[in-house]
């Protein structure tokens, strides 16, 4: 079933799967080592060379606030997934379950689950084809110029990042693409999950609006009343549950888009265009 | 003029790369939103689904489920984030609003 109607969350689940941040309940210790280094040199790195640039380098505050507003956020995240692994695997099969159920001779062809679906994954796929697609361009600008994508964040010394331009640029490009790879996975866990209990809730209405039909008798009717009943409580604990799992990123989640936003704003307000300057 | 066209171009491609990110960053926030809001619309819908229901020569003991059904569908299903801000279009536009203020805010402290 989830192979065929939820094509968004395969794809995210394998994207993440493959750093070693998605561990099934039957998962190696292998793929948790692989978990920890993959926050560690993709996410905990982006922010503090920063950080540590800022701090020990005494680089400029504004080159590097917009580094640490966009990576801030997914290292508060990714320790809570990490952390609490077991109760989003649950909440998964739950998920799982819960599409399993809602399948009726009404929502046969699934629909709605497969529209929903098929947009999710396009929007992924679209957000991962803009981070290769800004990291290649970055990359070859780096390159053309003997320097780095992002110069600012790099605690050392000019003359060695020219020497070894080209290595050190292909490391910070990958680190990045790495880092905002996962960052884009995260944002789009509780997207997913909360997209698919609306989907489920379209089905359940869809299914509702037939119990109006008046070819079935008395006692069939109140059966399905009731199956609704059940399924409605299924999906509103499902809902809670959501809430309970997800409450801490999603406030992360706004709270730290903002701030990004703001920067983001600050630095674009910075920028000068050459042809003005000559 | 070789040089102009070639500025030119720099800073139409500089337009384009800093419009995408800044969209894909406001996209981001607003897709948790969007599906939040989705939710509660849905929920609403279902009340409304059983209230077009027309058939009411049922018996009692069907009637008596339908409007205990109903009174509890009432209250809609939402997802809030620390179960104090929920999750909706409201506070897509609150955040918006609020990165706004924070950019003023700290541009004319800058400015100073």
């Amino acid at each position: 079933m989830n192979q065929v109607a939820l094509p968004h969350i395969n794809l995210q689940l394998n994207g993440l799967g493959f750093f070693g941040l998605w561990q099934p309940e039957n998962s190696t210790r292998l793929l948790k080592i692989r978990g920890v280094v993959s926050h560690s040199v993709f996410l905990l790195m982006t922010l503090i060379l920063p950080l540590l640039n800022f701090f020990c380098f005494g680089e400029k505050l504004e080159n590097v606030s917009l580094h640490i507003a966009l990576y801030f956020g997914p290292n508060l995240k990714l320790p809570i997934l990490l952390f609490r692994m077991k109760s989003f695997v649950h909440l998964f099969d739950e998920m799982i379950n819960l599409v399993k159920t809602m399948k009726s001779k009404e929502t046969r062809d699934r629909i709605n689950l497969k529209n929903h679906g098929r947009l999710m994954k396009g929007i992924m796929k679209f957000f991962y084809a803009v981070i290769i697609t800004i990291n290649t361009i970055e990359l070859m600008n780096a390159l053309r110029q003997k320097s780095v994508p992002y110069i600012s964040w790099l605690p050392i010394k000019l003359q060695f990042i020219v020497d070894y331009a080209y290595p050190l640029s292909i490391v910070q490009a990958l680190m990045v693409a790495g880092a905002q790879f996962i960052s884009i996975s995260l944002e789009f866990l509780p997207i997913s999950f909360i997209g698919m209990s609306s989907v489920l809730l379209v089905e359940l209405t869809e299914r509702m609006e037939r119990l109006s039909d008046e070819t079935s008798d008395e006692e069939s009717h109140y059966e399905e009343l009731k199956t609704c009943v059940q399924l409605h409580l299924e999906i509103s604990g499902f809902v809670k549950k959501i809430q309970d799992q997800f409450s801490t990123m999603l406030f992360i989640q706004g709270f730290l888009s903002s701030v990004y936003l703001c920067f983001y704003a600050l630095y674009l307000s910075k920028v000068r265009f050459q042809s003005s300057v000559i | 003029l070789k040089l102009w066209f070639v500025l030119q171009i720099d800073q139409v491609l500089v337009l384009i790369k800093e419009s995408i990110v800044l969209s894909i960053a406001t996209f981001i926030i607003f897709l948790p939103n969007l599906t939040g809001q989705q939710v509660i619309t849905e929920s609403e819908k279902l009340n409304q689904s059983l209230f077009n229901y027309s058939n009411l020569k049922k018996n009692k003991k069907f009637k008596s489920s339908l409007i205990i059904f109903m009174e509890r569908l009432k209250r809609p299903s939402k997802v809030a984030a620390f179960g104090v801000f929920p999750i909706n279009l409201e506070t897509f536009l609150s955040i918006i609003n609020m990165a706004f203020s924070l950019f003023t805010a700290m541009k004319a402290l800058k400015d100073k």
